[in-house]
C-alpha cells in the first residue's frame, strides 16, 4: 500500500473550543423570562403549586407540545396529563427568581413579588415577546386553569 | 418641522348636567398646568394624547384608557350620573400655519375609533365655522398606511415621511406614529421608568434606535430606509424569478424533461456564466432537448423511407422478430419504472424529514428571538443577562439553567441566533434541492410510463398489422409516424416557451444587478453630520446633566452610544448606575438635548415636549428650577413644552422667578373638570 500520505511529521496538534449552541428554552433570559410569564399568568393575585407550573412548562415551550396541552386542559384528559415531564431546569428557574426577589415561595406554593409583577406586566404588554405563548393561554378561561382543577385532573402525580 | 397645541376642550354631558375643561396654550414658550393631586392633571394629559390617537402611550389596552369621568359616570353624592356623550376637541397648528381642530368622541363608545378634522382655529375663534370636516379612523388595523386612517394625515400634517422598518417575523411596515412620540411626551405612569419607556415594539427592530435615528434625521436612517427599499425591491424580483423559474420547470416537464444549470435564486450574469440546459429522459439517460428534436426527426426520415420501402413479402417475419424485441424492452421498461418508485419513496421520506427539521428550527428561531428581545426589555431583564454567578452558593453560571457540573462555552443568543438561521439556510436548500430531485424522479417515472405504454401500442399495432391485408401500408408504421410528428411539435413549442420564460429570467437578472451595485454604493455607518449631530447631543447632555445637580457619576464617563443611540457609561446602560433622582434628571437632559439639536441641525423634531409630573422621586428644587430655566430658555420664540404639575402654587411661585411662562394655576380642592353652563 502506498503510504507516502503518513509520511510528513506532526510537530503540534492544536485544538481550539468553539462555542456549543444552546437553545433557547434552556437559556436564563428566556427560561426565566418564561417562568415569570407563566406565574403571572397562573397565579395572578394568588399562587400556583410546581404541579400546576410543570404541566404549562413543559407543553408551552414546544409548539407540537400544544395540542397535548389542550388535551388536558379542554379535553381533562388524564392520560395525556400522564406524560406531562417534570424538567429539573424549571425549578432551577424558580430558585433563580427567587434570589432575584422576582419570585415568593411558601408551603410550595409561587408568587410574583412587586418587581416580578412588574416584569410579568412588561412582558404581557410587549407585542412582540411569547406570541405563541400568549394565544394559546388566551385560548383558556380561568377556571380552566385553575389549581384545583388542573390538580384534579393531574389526579395522584 | 413643528406641532403646537393651541387648545384643548373637554365636554362631558349627562342627562342632569354638563361638565369640562378649556386651556388654550402659549403656542411658543413654556406653559404649565398646575392642579393638586387627583384633581384631574393626568384626565387633562391623558385626553391630549387621546384627541391625537396616542393612548397607547398609557398602556397597551383595548379598553380606554381614560378615567371614569370622561368614559363612564360623573359622580353625584352617593350617585353615578351615566355619562351621555363626552369628547375631547384640541387646536393645533403645524410648520405652515395650518390650523386644525381635532375632535374625537370618548362616549358613545362604538364611535370613540372615529376622529374628525376641522378646518381653522375652532376653540380660540368661537366665531370661525369650518368648511371642511374630514372623517379618519384611529387604532383600527391599517390607520398608519390607509389614506382614511387618523396617523396617516396625522403624519403628513406633520411633515414627516415615515421610513419602512425591519419587523421581527412580519413583513416590513412604516416606522409607526406612535414610536416616535415617546420621545416628545413623557408620561406619568412609565414615561420616566427610562427614555422612551412608553414605545410599543409593534414588532419592529430596534424600535427605539430607530425613532432616534428619525428623530434626529440622520442620514444612517435614510441610508437604511434606502436599504429596506432596494432588499424589498430585491424580495420582489426574487418572487418574480421562483414563479418565472417554477413556469419554466412545468412547462418542460410536459416532455419530462428537467432544466439544469439555473439558479433557485436570482443571479448577476446568467447570460454570460448560466447558460440554460433542458434535457429529457429518453429511455433512462438524461439527454439534451435539442438532440432530443434531432432525434426525433432522424426517427421521422428513416420512418418514412420504411413506409415507401415497405416490403410485403418479408413483412410478417419482420414483425415477428419486432414483436419479440418490443416485449423485452417492455419488461426492462417495467423494470427500471421499479427502481425509479424506490428512489421516489426513499426521496419523498427524507422530503418529510426535512420539513419537520424545518419546522423545529423555525419554534427555535422564534424562541431564540424571544430571548434577544426580552434581553433588549428593561432592568429586570438586563439584570437577568448579568447573571454570571448564582446568587445562593456562588458557583459560577453560564447563562443556562441546565446543570452547571459541567463546562460549557455558550454561544452568545445573537451567535445562537445566527447559527440557526444558517442551519434553517441549509437546511432549506437541502430541502429545495430534495424536492427538484423528487420532482426530476417523477418527470423519469412519468417518462418511463409513457415509453413503456408507447411500446405497449406499438405491440398491439404490429399484432393488427399482422392479420391485414399485406397490400396496404403497416397500420403501426402510419400510426408511429403519427404520434412522431405529434412529439417533434410539442418539443418544438416547449423549446419555444422555455426560452421566452429564460429571457425574463436574464432580464430580472440585470435588474438584480442594477440593484446589488446600488446596495453595495450605499453608505455604511454613520455620515460627518450624523456624528456632529451626535456629538452635540452628547456634549449638551453633558452640560444639562451638571446644571440638573446630576451626582450618580461623573458625566465625563457618559457617551451616546452609535449603535442605540442611548446615553452608555462604559457600554452599559446608565440607568443601572444612576439613582432613581438621577434617572428623571437625565430624562430632562436627554428629552431636552434632543430639542437643543434640533435648532442647530436639521430634524424631524417637532419643537414641542410634554411633561407630566416631571417632579418624580423628590428631585430636589434647585433641580427642578434649573430644568424649567432650561426648558424656558430652549423654548425661545420657536418650541412649546407643556407641564402638568401638582407642585405647591407657593413653591412654584419661586422656582418660576423671572422664567417666562403661561401658568394655568388652580387653588387647592378645585378640581380641573368642573361644571359649565
Amino acid at each position: 500500500m502506498d503510504d507516502s500520505i503518513f509520511k510528513f511529521k506532526v510537530e503540534k496538534i492544536k485544538f481550539q473550543s468553539r462555542p456549543n449552541t444552546l437553545e433557547a428554552s434552556n437559556r436564563l433570559t428566556w427560561k426565566l423570562a418564561f417562568v415569570v410569564f407563566l406565574v403571572g399568568r397562573l397565579a395572578g393575585r394568588y399562587s400556583v403549586s410546581l404541579k400546576r407550573l410543570s404541566v404549562f412548562n413543559w407543553t408551552l415551550q414546544d409548539e407540537r407540545l400544544f395540542p397535548i396541552l389542550d388535551e388536558i386542559v379542554i379535553g381533562e384528559n388524564k392520560l395525556a396529563a400522564a406524560s406531562v415531564k417534570y424538567e429539573p431546569s424549571l425549578s432551577r428557574a424558580l430558585l433563580y427568581l427567587k434570589s432575584l426577589k422576582l419570585v415568593e415561595v411558601s408551603d410550595g406554593k409561587y408568587w410574583l413579588t412587586g418587581m416580578g409583577m412588574k416584569f410579568a406586566q412588561e412582558l404581557e404588554d410587549s407585542t412582540d415577546v411569547f406570541i405563541k405563548e400568549k394565544e394559546r393561554m388566551n385560548k383558556f378561561t380561568t377556571r380552566q386553569i385553575s389549581e384545583v382543577r388542573i390538580l384534579s385532573i393531574l389526579g395522584g402525580r | 418641522m413643528k406641532f403646537r397645541i393651541r387648545a384643548l376642550k373637554i365636554v362631558i354631558k349627562t342627562a342632569n348636567k354638563n361638565l369640562g375643561v378649556s386651556f388654550s396654550f402659549e403656542t411658543k414658550g413654556l406653559n404649565i398646568i398646575r392642579a393638586e393631586n387627583s384633581k384631574g392633571k393626568s384626565t387633562i394629559y391623558n385626553s391630549i394624547l387621546y384627541g391625537l390617537g396616542l393612548e397607547m402611550l398609557i398602556g397597551n389596552t383595548r379598553h380606554s384608557p381614560l378615567t371614569y369621568i370622561l368614559n363612564s359616570y360623573v359622580p353625584e353624592g352617593e350617585n353615578k350620573l351615566p355619562i351621555i356623550e363626552s369628547y375631547i376637541l384640541l387646536e393645533v397648528e403645524n410648520e405652515s400655519g395650518d390650523i386644525r381642530t381635532i375632535k374625537r368622541l370618548i362616549v358613545p363608545d362604538d364611535k370613540s375609533k372615529l376622529v374628525e378634522v376641522l378646518d381653522g382655529p375652532c376653540l380660540t375663534n368661537p366665531a370661525h365655522s369650518p368648511n371642511t370636516v374630514q372623517q379618519y379612523h384611529v387604532r383600527l388595523g391599517g390607520s398608519a398606511q390607509n389614506e382614511r386612517g387618523f396617523h396617516y394625515w396625522f403624519a403628513r400634517y406633520l411633515g414627516w415621511e415615515l421610513p419602512m422598518v425591519q419587523r421581527f417575523s412580519q413583513p416590513d411596515s412604516i416606522l409607526f406614529v406612535e414610536c416616535i412620540f415617546p420621545l416628545f411626551i413623557i408620561e406619568q405612569k412609565k414615561g420616566w421608568t427610562q427614555i422612551q419607556a412608553s414605545v410599543p415594539q409593534y414588532g419592529i427592530k430596534d424600535v427605539k434606535q430607530r425613532a432616534l435615528e428619525f428623530a434626529l434625521r440622520l442620514d444612517s436612517e435614510k441610508n437604511n430606509s434606502k436599504r429596506r427599499e432596494i432588499l424589498n425591491e430585491i424580495s420582489s424580483i426574487t418572487l418574480r424569478w421562483n414563479k418565472a423559474l417554477h413556469a419554466l420547470n412545468k412547462n418542460i416537464r410536459e416532455i419530462n424533461g428537467r432544466v439544469e444549470n439555473i439558479p433557485g435564486e436570482p443571479k448577476i450574469g446568467l447570460e454570460t456564466d448560466s447558460k440554460p440546459i433542458y434535457q429529457v429522459s429518453n429511455q433512462g439517460v438524461w439527454i439534451s432537448l435539442e438532440n432530443k428534436i434531432i432525434s426525433l426527426k432522424d426517427k421521422m426520415t428513416d420512418l418514412s423511407s420504411k413506409i415507401s420501402t415497405d416490403n410485403p413479402q418479408n413483412k410478417t417475419e419482420q414483425q415477428a422478430k419486432q414483436l419479440d424485441s418490443l416485449q423485452d424492452e417492455v419488461f426492462r421498461s417495467e423494470t427500471f419504472e421499479r427502481t425509479l418508485s424506490r428512489k421516489h419513496n426513499e426521496a419523498t421520506t427524507e422530503a418529510a424529514l426535512l420539513q419537520k427539521r424545518i419546522s423545529s428550527l423555525a419554534d427555535d428561531i422564534r424562541q431564540m428571538e424571544d430571548a434577544f428581545k426580552i434581553s433588549k426589555l428593561t432592568g429586570v431583564a438586563q439584570q437577568i443577562e448579568s447573571i454570571h454567578s448564582c446568587p445562593v452558593c456562588n458557583s459560577n453560571v453560564d447563562g443556562s439553567t441546565l446543570s452547571q457540573d459541567v463546562h460549557r462555552h455558550l454561544m452568545t443568543v445573537e451567535e445562537n441566533l445566527k447559527f440557526l438561521k444558517d442551519e434553517l439556510k441549509a437546511v432549506e436548500f437541502l430541502e429545495r434541492n430534495n424536492s427538484i430531485e423528487i420532482q426530476a424522479v417523477e418527470s423519469e417515472i412519468q417518462s418511463a410510463r409513457a415509453f413503456a405504454n408507447d411500446l405497449r401500442e406499438k405491440i398491439r399495432n404490429i399484432k393488427k398489422s399482422l392479420v391485414e391485408d399485406d397490400r396496404l401500408p403497416s397500420t403501426a408504421l402510419l400510426h408511429e409516424k403519427v404520434e412522431l410528428e405529434y412529439e417533434i411539435k410539442k418539443h418544438h413549442a416547449v423549446l419555444d416557451e422555455c426560452n421566452q420564460e429564460y429571457s425574463q429570467l436574464l432580464d430580472l437578472s440585470k435588474e438584480f444587478g442594477v440593484l446589488r451595485e446600488e446596495l453595495g454604493k450605499l453608505p455604511k455607518g454613520l455620515s460627518e453630520t450624523d456624528e456632529e449631530k451626535i456629538s452635540q447631543l452628547s456634549s449638551t447632555l453633558k452640560a444639562y446633566l451638571i446644571d440638573f445637580g446630576f451626582g450618580s457619576f461623573g458625566v465625563d464617563a457618559l457617551d451616546i452610544s452609535r449603535d442605540t443611540l442611548q446615553p452608555v457609561v462604559e457600554d452599559f446602560d446608565w440607568y443601572f448606575q444612576s439613582s432613581g433622582s438621577d434617572n428623571i434628571r437625565a430624562i430632562w437632559a436627554y428629552t431636552l438635548a434632543l430639542l437643543s439639536v434640533s435648532k442647530s441641525f436639521n430634524t424631524n423634531h417637532l419643537g414641542f415636549l410634554m411633561y407630566d409630573e416631571p417632579k418624580q422621586h423628590s428631585a430636589k428644587g434647585d433641580s427642578l428650577k434649573s430644568f424649567l430655566g432650561k426648558a424656558s430658555t430652549l423654548c425661545g420664540q420657536d418650541s412649546q413644552i407643556i407641564i402638568t404639575t401638582s407642585e405647591s402654587i407657593a413653591s412654584l411661585n419661586s422656582l418660576l422667578t423671572n422664567i417666562p411662562v403661561k401658568k394655568m394655576f388652580l387653588d387647592d380642592g378645585i378640581r380641573l373638570i368642573a361644571e359649565t353652563t
